[in-house]
C-alpha cells in the first residue's frame, strides 16, 4: 500500500486524523469549566 | 496561648453549648418530627412503611427539587435496568450473531463462487477508464478509515469487557478503552464530514431507476459466471450500499451527537410521534435520561447494522472481485472490467467522448 497508487488512501486517512485532532482540541476547550458546571444555573448539575 | 486567643476559643465554645441546649436554628439539632413525644409511628417516614417507600423510589417515583437539574427529582430510574438488560443481552448477542453470519455467508460465497474474475480478461492494451477522481477517492478513504476506527472502538465499548481483560489484562483494557473513547468521540467528526461529502459527490449517480430492477432480478450476475446485467455508473447493489451508508450514517451521526452532548439534543419522543402515525405505540413523553438510553440503543443497533453491511462491501471491493479495488486505489479501472460491470456507464462515456470529438473543429 505504498506509492502513488494509494495516495488517496493516505490523504484521506491523514485528513481524518487531522479533523479528529482539531475536533478534540475544540471540544476540550469548549467543555464547561468546573465553575460553569457547578453553577446553580447549570442544568447538568 | 495568648489571652486574646483564649478569649476567642471560649466565645466559640459558649456559642456551641448555647446553641446545643436551646436547639437554635444556627445549628439545627432538633429531633426529627416523627420522634417527637417518643412516638415512632410506622418508621421514620411516618405512617408509610419503609418497604413501600423504597419500592416507590425503586419504581421511579419523582419528587421535586429546587436545583435547575430536574432530573435529580428521580432517585432511581428503573428504565435504566431494562435498558441495560437489553443492551448487554439481546442487543449484544444479536449483534454478534449478525456479524458472524455475514462473515460465514461471505466465506461460503467465496468457496462456491470464488473471486469474480474479469471474464474477458484484462484489456490487452492495458486501457483504463477513470472511475473516481482524486476528491472522490479522498472522500471514500476519509470516510472508510474513520468508519473502521469508529467500528473497532465502538465494538470495544459494547463487547470489550467480555474478552479484552483476559486477552490483554485489566490495566491495558482500561487504557485502550479510554483512548478508544476519545478517538471515537473525535474521529466521528471526520466520518460526519465524509458522509456529507459522499452524498454531494455521488447522489446524482445513485437515484434508483428501471435498470436497477432488472439488475436485481438477475441477482446482479453475482451467482452465475459470465452473466453481467447492464448497469450505469453504480449498479443496484452499490446503490443499496450508498443509501445504507447515507441513511445509516446520518442516523448514527444524529444519535451520536445526542450522546456527545447529553440532555441537549432530544429527538426520540418527536420521532416516535411521527412513527406512531403508522399505527405504532411508542412512548411520546420521554425523560431526558430515557432519551439518552434510546439514543445509545439506537446508535448501537445502527452501528452494528452498518458494520454488517460494510463487511460485505469490503469483501466484494477487495477479495471478492478482480479489478474492483483499482477504482479506489488509483481511480482507474480496467476497460473490460468497466464494460462487464458497468456497461451502460461505459457507453455513456464513449458517447460523450465521440460527441466531444465531433464538436471539436477539425484542424
Ligand atoms: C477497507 C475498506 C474498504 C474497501 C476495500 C472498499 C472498497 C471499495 C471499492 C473497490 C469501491 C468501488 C466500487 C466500484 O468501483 O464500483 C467502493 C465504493 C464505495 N465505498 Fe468502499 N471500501 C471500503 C470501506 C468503505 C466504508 C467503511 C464505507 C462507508 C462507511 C464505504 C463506502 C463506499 C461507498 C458508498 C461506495 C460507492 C458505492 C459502492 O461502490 O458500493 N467503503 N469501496
Amino acid at each position: 500500500m505504498t506509492g502513488e497508487k494509494w495516495k488517496s488512501f493516505w490523504m484521506g486517512t491523514i485528513a481524518a486524523v487531522v479533523i479528529a485532532v482539531v475536533a478534540g482540541i475544540v471540544m476540550t476547550s469548549t467543555n464547561m469549566t468546573a465553575g460553569e458546571k457547578f453553577s446553580s444555573s447549570s442544568t447538568r448539575l | 496561648m495568648t489571652g486574646k486567643k483564649l478569649r476567642r476559643l471560649l466565645a466559640v465554645l459558649s456559642i456551641l453549648v448555647f446553641a446545643g441546649l436551646t436547639g437554635s436554628p444556627m445549628l439545627s439539632v432538633q429531633p426529627a418530627a416523627a420522634q417527637s413525644g417518643g412516638q415512632v409511628p410506622g418508621g421514620w417516614s411516618g405512617s408509610t412503611s419503609d418497604a413501600e417507600f423504597w419500592r416507590a423510589i425503586r419504581k421511579g417515583v419523582r419528587g421535586t427539587v429546587s436545583i435547575p437539574d430536574k432530573k435529580a427529582a428521580q432517585l432511581v430510574q428503573s428504565d435504566g435496568d431494562e435498558f441495560r438488560a437489553f443492551r448487554n443481552g439481546k442487543m449484544a448477542s444479536t449483534g454478534v450473531t449478525a456479524m458472524i453470519i455475514v462473515v460465514l455467508v461471505l466465506f461460503v460465497f467465496f468457496i462456491i463462487r470464488g473471486k469474480i474474475k474479469i471474464d474477458a480478461g484484462r484489456d490487452p492494451e492495458g486501457q483504463t477508464i477513470e472511475r473516481f477522481n482524486t476528491l472522490e477517492r479522498f472522500t471514500h478513504w476519509m470516510t472508510a478509515s474513520s468508519f473502521i476506527i469508529l467500528s473497532l472502538t465502538g465494538l470495544n465499548v459494547l463487547y470489550g469487557k467480555l474478552f479484552m481483560p483476559v486477552l490483554i489484562g485489566k490495566e491495558a483494557f482500561a487504557a485502550v478503552s479510554m483512548w478508544g473513547k476519545m478517538a471515537h468521540n473525535y474521529i466521528a467528526w471526520a466520518f460526519m464530514i465524509g458522509i456529507v461529502m459522499m452524498f454531494i459527490l455521488w447522489v446524482k449517480d445513485n437515484i434508483p431507476g428501471p435498470t436497477d430492477i432488472k439488475w436485481l432480478a438477475k441477482g446482479g450476475g453475482l451467482f452465475a459466471k459470465g452473466m453481467h446485467p447492464p448497469a450505469k455508473r453504480f449498479n443496484a447493489g452499490q446503490k443499496l450500499i450508498f443509501w445504507s451508508v447515507i441513511v445509516g450514517g446520518a442516523s448514527l451521526s444524529t444519535s451520536g451527537l445526542a450522546l456527545l452532548f447529553p440532555f441537549e439534543l432530544q429527538m426520540f419522543a418527536g420521532t416516535f410521534k411521527i412513527i406512531n402515525v403508522f399505527g405504532f405505540d411508542f412512548p411520546t413523553v420521554l425523560s431526558p435520561l430515557q432519551e439518552t438510553q434510546y439514543a445509545l440503543m439506537w446508535h448501537g443497533i445502527v452501528g452494528i447494522g452498518m458494520i454488517v453491511i460494510i463487511i460485505a462491501h469490503i469483501y466484494i471491493g477487495s477479495l471478492g472481485m478482480e479489478g474492483a479495488i483499482d477504482a479506489v486505489a488509483d481511480g482507474h479501472v480496467d476497460r473490460n472490467w468497466a464494460i462487464e460491470h458497468h456497461g451502460l456507464w461505459v457507453e455513456e462515456l464513449d458517447n460523450e467522448a465521440t460527441a466531444g470529438a465531433e464538436s471539436q473543429p477539425a484542424e
